[in-house]
């Protein structure tokens, strides 16, 4: 019994450790293309890196802006209310402003592009392996990691980050709106608020949070499309594992971070 | 130009190639045959440097295709055409964009260059006018004409077929296998084919090979084929169930075959 749980454990740690060099390499190869491709003749394909771009980011917007009009309009009326029962409600635009910036865009920004471009990266990939797509790009001299996973890698970083702006800024103007609308604060006090707690510090702390997101995102939904096996079900069972996992390495790293950066 | 030596291939306890050795020559279509599950599209990806064999050498016009970094890998790659089972198209590409793409990958041509030669390969393919089309417009039979004239795309001097006319109706099989002698005859271009399609081998070929048991069981022509007296032979021409080769292994000769196999 006791062998047999040894036995899985270990399987399970040299399965995780095999699947860490895995990526390492990975890694290794996408800085090796990004930097060294451009004296091989092979720069950074700024087309494909747009149209990623546009596929990531356009097509995410609608999600994102639902959830940083609803997550600005919850927190205000939440904390607007709370507060005014204490008389301080005028400290609500700069909670919600902290709250917004430093933890929920960011956060809730990761996990909505880690369900929906850890799927389509995933999908995507695992597809071409499935028919040989992959293979096929190989045996015509052309680097897959150069050709295909670079402008995705490159896209997923500077996309997130411009998400979270667009969140922050979305759901800053509706908390505006429901605080001045609905909770009767005045504009005037509620935007002295916003600014005396908008910090450059957090701001930079919100953006390189994402900017780390995208690298892990893209990593791993990466990882999981060019390591599927089989037949079709693989790519649905691929998609599947790389969701979940991005989806647990964006919290799991949230956590890390925010302590990182609220301790140093 | 293709020379096969020793080559040992094994998936775990499944031993796939076992002491594979054989030649192909310039200018000839060399047809492998066996039953699914013989190592012969593995054989095509270890030709092109996709896979590693466990032991053995492959020698492609006097080159070691094992001992290669990447980048002499790819040039020889780019002497090589490979047409796919599946075709493997990139499906969010056009037909257009399909042929040119190695083009544009591995040469400095001008794109007005590029989009002669796509049209001048359609043709060669029996495919005028369907430079816009996606792949996925086509069907299974013109997909693999697309394919095929993605491979040719670079000129290569040498051209891998994996089962170019499975999944095909007879008449777009038949033309298939006409367009890949058209090659042959017309460009000189050196075949291998992959195939379980008897019919069309027959046709092409200038060498038969049938593998069995990661071996070869029968080297020589179509006619030395239909002539041989061997019972294998017979049996994988005449689509027998019954004879030397099992379609079915019973428990213990299954355990049997396993254990040769790690032998």
């Amino acid at each position: 019994m006791i062998t047999n749980i040894l036995g899985w454990i270990g399987s399970k740690v040299i399965g995780w450790l095999i699947h860490l060099s895995n990526i390492s390499y990975l890694i290794k190869d996408l800085f090796y293309w990004l930097f060294m491709g451009p004296k091989l003749g092979k720069p950074l394909r700024v087309k494909q890196v747009i149209r990623e771009m546009d596929e990531m980011g356009a097509n995410s917007f609608p999600l994102i802006l639902i959830m940083s009009c609803s997550l600005g309009a919850v927190l205000i009326i939440l904390f607007g209310l709370q507060l005014r029962t204490f008389g301080v409600s005028d400290f609500a635009s700069s909670i919600v402003t902290v709250f917004l910036i430093r933890e929920l865009n960011p956060l809730l920004t990761g996990i909505v592009l880690a369900g929906r471009v850890g799927a389509l990266v995933t999908a995507r990939l695992a597809t071409m392996i499935v028919d040989d797509e992959m293979l096929a790009l190989e045996v015509m001299a052309i680097n897959p990691v150069e050709y295909l996973i670079l402008p995705r890698f490159v896209a997923g970083v500077i996309i997130l980050p411009c998400l979270t702006l667009i969140a922050d800024l979305i759901g800053i103007t509706v908390s505006v709106v429901i605080a001045t609308l609905v909770l009767n604060l005045p504009v005037q006090m509620y935007l002295d608020g916003v600014l005396s707690a908008f910090t450059v510090t957090d701001v930079f702390f919100s953006l390189l949070k994402s900017v780390i997101f995208g690298i892990l995102i893209i990593l791993i939904a990466c990882y999981t499309g060019i390591t599927a096996s089989g037949g079709a079900e693989s790519v649905g069972r691929a998609t599947m594992v790389a969701v979940v996992s991005c989806t647990i390495t964006v919290i799991v790293a949230d956590g890390i971070l925010s302590i990182i950066f609220y301790l140093s | 130009m293709i020379e096969v030596t020793g080559l040992h291939k094994r998936f775990g306890a499944v031993r796939i190639l076992n002491d594979l050795s054989f030649a192909c020559e310039k200018g000839q279509i060399t047809v492998l045959l066996g039953r699914s599950g013989e190592g012969k599209s593995t054989l095509i990806k270890m030709i092109v440097g996709a896979m590693e064999p466990d032991e053995g050498e492959i020698r492609i016009f006097d080159w070691i295709i094992q001992t290669d970094d990447e980048k002499t890998l790819n040039d020889k790659r780019r002497k090589i055409g490979v047409l796919f089972q599946h075709s493997s198209l990139f499906q969010n590409m056009s037909v257009r964009e399909n042929i040119a793409l190695p083009m544009i990958e591995n040469t400095d041509l001008d794109q007005n260059i590029i989009d002669i030669m796509v049209k001048m390969k359609l043709d060669q393919v029996g495919l005028p006018d369907f430079e816009g089309y996606l792949p996925r417009q086509l069907s299974p039979g013109m997909q693999k004409r697309v394919a095929l004239a993605r491979a040719i795309a670079l000129e290569p001097k040498m051209v891998l077929y994996d089962e170019p006319t499975s999944g095909l109706d007879p008449i777009s099989s038949g033309a298939i296998t006409k367009l890949i002698t058209d090659l042959n005859q017309v460009l000189g271009m050196t075949s291998v084919v992959v195939t379980h399609d008897l019919g069309s081998a027959m046709k092409m070929a200038h060498k038969l090979i049938l593998l069995h048991q990661g071996k070869i069981c029968f080297e020589g022509s179509p006619d030395e084929m239909v002539q041989t007296k061997d019972p294998l032979v017979h049996q994988f021409i005449n689509g027998d169930s019954n004879g030397p080769i099992k379609s079915r292994l019973s428990r213990g000769e299954y355990e049997k075959s396993l254990l040769e196999s790690n032998v």
